[in-house]
C-alpha cells in the first residue's frame, strides 16, 4: 500500500512536469502569433514582393538624370504577370524594372543558375587603362605595396619627383599607420599621381581613411540621403564632413586619374578629395554608383540588390551617373609606349 | 536622460539587495555549468515576410545566491544555424546570441512549500548576432542592446528531491539598437537624426521603452536534489524600431545544468515555517 502511494506521488510529478513543458512547449509556436504569416511564391506574389521593394527602397526615383517613370514601370511590368508565366519570364520582366533604373549598383540575381540582370557602365566609354603599360613603363618591378594584398602599389616617377599609387579596389583593409608610410615615402616629391582607374569600389570606410590623409582641415563635402521610410519624401539626411586623419597629411597637389570604371567606393573616394584645392581629376567621366545599397532574398531566392540612399555633393550634384574630370584626356591605345593619362597629371604636376 | 534611468536601475538594485539581507534564515550558493539544445525563429518585415527557423546548440554557466533574496549573475550564450522557410540552397545564417545578466528576486508571499519572488534583470547586454551567407552589405545583422526588466520567481517544493521554478521577465526600457534600418545596414535613429558618417564604425544605443521593443523570456527550472537543473527556456523580442516593419526573434531551449557548487547553510529558523 504504502509503495502504491509512492506511485501515485511520482505519477503526479510526473504529470506536472509534462504539464509544465507542454506550457512551455505552447509558447514556443507562442512567438509565431507574433510573425506575419510566410509569404506566397507565385508569379503575382514574387513581382509584387519585388515591386514593393523597388517602390518603397529605391532611393534615386526622384533623381533628375535618370528621369524615371515610376507608375509607366510599373504598369507596363504588372501586365505581363500571370500564373503561367515561366520562370525565366517572370525574371526576365523583374530584370526590365531592373535596367530602367540606370543603376549598376542595382541588380537581380538567380544565384543557383548564376543568372545576374545589371545595368551596364562599362558600355559608355572605352576603358582608357591598358595595365600591361602602366606595368611595363611606370611600375615596373621596383614597386612597394601596402596592405594584405597587391590592390596598392607605389613608387617615385621622374627621379623622385613625382609620387604614383595605383589603387585598383577598395576591397582591402588598410591602416592610418600603412599610409602614413605610403605618404612618408613621397616627402620629397612635389605632387602626387593617385591612378584609381578600373576601382570599382569595395568600402567606403577605406575610401574615406585614404582621403582623410590628404586633408588639413575639416572639409564639408556634401550629404547622404538614407531611405528611411516606404513614403516617397522619407528620407534622413546626414551632412559629410572629411576630418584629417591624425598621421601624416600630404597637401602638396594630387591628380586623380579617371575613368568610366571607377564606381560606389571610388566615387566616394573622388567626392571626398575634389572638395581640396589641390586635387585635380584627369581623364575620363567616372562610373557613379554613389548611393549605398542593400540587399536580400525575394521569398523564391532570387538576391536583389538596389541602392537605397544617394549622395549629392556640395555644389547639389547628383554623382549617380558619374562625373566628369577636371581635365579630359583620352588614351591612345595604338601608342603602347606611354599612358596619356599619366603623362598629362606628370605635366600638370611638373 | 539616460544616465538618469541608469542611476534609477542601480538605486533599485542596491535598495532591494540592503533590504533582503535584513532577515536571514537560509544561505544558499550555487554555480552551475549548462548545455542543452535550442530552436529559434527570425522575421523581419523591413525586408522580407519569410520567417527564418533553426537549431542550435547552448552553452551557459550561472551563479545564485541566496539570502533571504535571491541574486543571479551568469553568462548565456547560443550558436545556431537557420534556413529560410520558402526556399532552399541559399540565405543559411548563422545565429550567435549572448546575454550578460544580474537578477534580484525578493521574497514577496511564502505559504508552505511556495514561495513567490518579485524582483528586476538586467541585461547588462543582449546581443543577437547573424551572418547571412550570400549577402552583401545585409550579410551581417547585429541586434545588441542592454535590458532592463520586470522579473518574477514562482518556486514550488514538490518533495525532498524536486523543486520547480517558474520565471517570467517582461522587459520594462532599453538601450539598444538594430542595427539595419528600413533601406541599409546602420541603425535607423542614427540614420534619423542625420548622423552617420564613414569616419568611424558607429554602434550607438538608443532608449527603447517596451512598446517600441517588446521582449519577454519565460524559463522553467526543475531541479532535482542538490546538483541537477533541467530547463526550459523561451524568449521573444519583437521590435518597432521601423514603424509598420517589426522585427520578430524567438528562442527556445531545453538545457540540462549541473551544479558544480552547491552550498546551503541555515542561519535561523523561518519563521514562516
Amino acid at each position: 500500500m504504502k509503495h502504491f502511494i509512492k506511485n501515485i506521488r511520482i505519477k503526479k510529478y510526473i504529470y506536472l512536469i509534462l504539464g509544465l513543458l507542454m506550457v512551455s512547449l505552447f509558447f514556443e509556436s507562442c512567438e509565431k502569433a507574433f510573425m506575419k504569416p510566410n509569404p506566397e511564391t507565385d508569379n503575382l506574389a514574387i513581382y509584387d514582393e519585388y515591386w514593393k521593394l523597388v517602390n518603397e527602397k529605391y532611393a534615386m526615383w526622384g533623381n533628375p538624370d535618370k528621369n524615371l517613370d515610376k507608375e509607366a514601370i510599373h504598369s507596363y511590368t504588372r501586365a505581363l504577370i500571370t500564373e503561367d508565366l515561366s520562370q525565366d519570364s517572370l525574371f526576365g520582366t523583374l530584370a526590365y524594372i531592373v535596367l530602367q533604373l540606370k543603376d549598376g549598383h542595382t541588380w537581380l540575381s538567380d544565384d543557383l543558375k548564376e543568372i545576374t540582370v545589371l545595368y551596364d557602365i562599362e558600355a559608355l566609354d572605352d576603358i582608357n587603362l591598358d595595365q600591361k603599360v602602366v606595368d611595363s613603363v611606370y611600375l615596373k618591378k621596383d614597386y612597394q605595396t601596402i596592405g594584405s594584398t597587391n590592390y596598392l602599389r607605389y613608387k617615385t616617377l621622374e627621379n623622385g619627383q613625382v609620387g604614383y599609387i595605383e589603387l585598383r579596389g577598395f576591397g582591402a583593409v588598410y591602416t592610418d599607420e600603412e599610409v602614413d608610410k605610403m605618404l612618408t615615402s613621397f616627402s620629397n616629391t612635389k605632387g602626387v599621381i593617385f591612378d584609381i582607374r578600373e576601382n570599382g569600389g569595395g568600402d567606403p570606410f577605406m575610401a574615406t581613411l585614404f582621403a582623410r590623409h590628404f586633408a588639413d582641415k575639416d572639409y564639408y563635402v556634401g550629404e547622404e540621403h538614407f531611405k528611411t521610410g516606404p513614403g516617397h519624401d522619407d528620407f534622413s539626411i546626414s551632412k559629410i564632413v572629411l576630418t584629417p586623419a591624425s598621421g601624416v597629411i600630404y597637401s602638396k597637389p594630387v591628380m586623380i586619374l579617371t575613368n568610366r570604371l571607377c564606381f560606389s567606393a571610388t566615387t566616394s573616394f573622388i567626392y571626398n578629395m575634389t572638395v581640396m584645392p589641390q586635387v585635380k581629376t584627369i581623364g575620363r567621366r567616372t562610373g557613379g554608383g554613389s548611393g549605398s545599397t542593400a540587399d536580400g532574398f525575394l521569398a523564391n531566392g532570387w538576391h536583389w540588390q538596389m541602392s537605397t540612399s544617394e549622395f549629392i555633393d556640395k555644389d547639389g550634384r547628383h554623382l549617380d551617373n558619374g562625373v566628369d574630370p577636371y581635365i579630359n584626356v583620352q588614351l591612345d591605345t595604338l601608342d603602347r609606349s606611354k599612358d596619356e593619362i599619366i603623362e598629362r597629371a606628370i605635366q600638370e604636376i611638373l | 536622460m539616460k544616465k538618469q534611468l541608469l542611476l534609477f536601475v542601480f538605486i533599485l538594485f542596491i535598495s532591494l539587495s540592503g533590504f533582503s539581507q535584513k532577515e536571514d534564515s537560509t544561505r544558499i550558493f550555487s554555480w552551475k555549468i549548462t548545455a542543452g539544445g535550442a530552436w529559434s525563429s527570425f522575421q523581419d518585415l523591413k525586408y522580407s515576410d519569410v520567417h527564418w527557423t533553426g537549431i542550435g546548440f547552448v552553452p551557459a554557466t550561472s551563479l545564485t545566491w541566496q539570502k533571504k533574496g535571491i541574486h543571479g549573475v551568469g553568462i548565456e550564450g547560443s550558436i545556431g544555424h537557420e534556413n529560410p522557410k520558402t526556399f532552399s540552397g541559399l540565405g543559411k545564417t548563422n545565429v550567435y546570441r549572448g546575454q550578460v545578466y544580474y537578477y534580484y528576486l525578493h521574497p514577496v508571499k511564502h505559504r508552505k512549500n511556495c514561495q513567490l519572488f518579485l524582483g528586476a534583470k538586467l541585461d547588462v547586454l543582449d546581443v543577437n548576432w547573424r551572418i547571412i551567407d550570400g549577402l552583401s552589405n545585409n550579410a551581417s545583422y547585429l541586434i545588441y542592446g542592454t535590458n532592463f526588466k520586470a522579473f518574477s520567481n514562482y518556486q514550488r517544493k514538490l518533495n525532498d528531491k524536486w523543486q520547480v521554478d517558474a520565471q517570467l521577465g517582461f522587459q520594462l526600457f532599453s538601450f539598444m539598437e538594430d542595427g539595419m534600418s528600413f533601406a541599409y545596414a546602420a541603425p535607423q535613429t542614427l540614420l534619423e537624426k542625420g548622423e552617420y558618417n564613414y569616419d568611424k564604425m558607429q554602434l550607438p544605443v538608443y532608449f527603447t521603452p517596451f512598446w517600441d521593443y517588446l521582449n519577454i523570456e519565460t524559463n522553467f527550472h526543475f531541479s532535482y536534489g542538490r546538483r541537477w537543473v533541467f530547463s526550459y527556456l523561451w524568449r521573444m523580442q519583437q521590435s518597432y524600431l521601423v514603424k509598420g516593419y517589426r522585427l520578430t526573434s524567438g528562442y527556445s531551449a531545453i538545457t540540462v545544468s549541473y551544479k558544480i557548487m552547491s552550498k546551503t547553510k541555515s542561519i535561523s529558523k523561518n519563521k514562516n515555517n
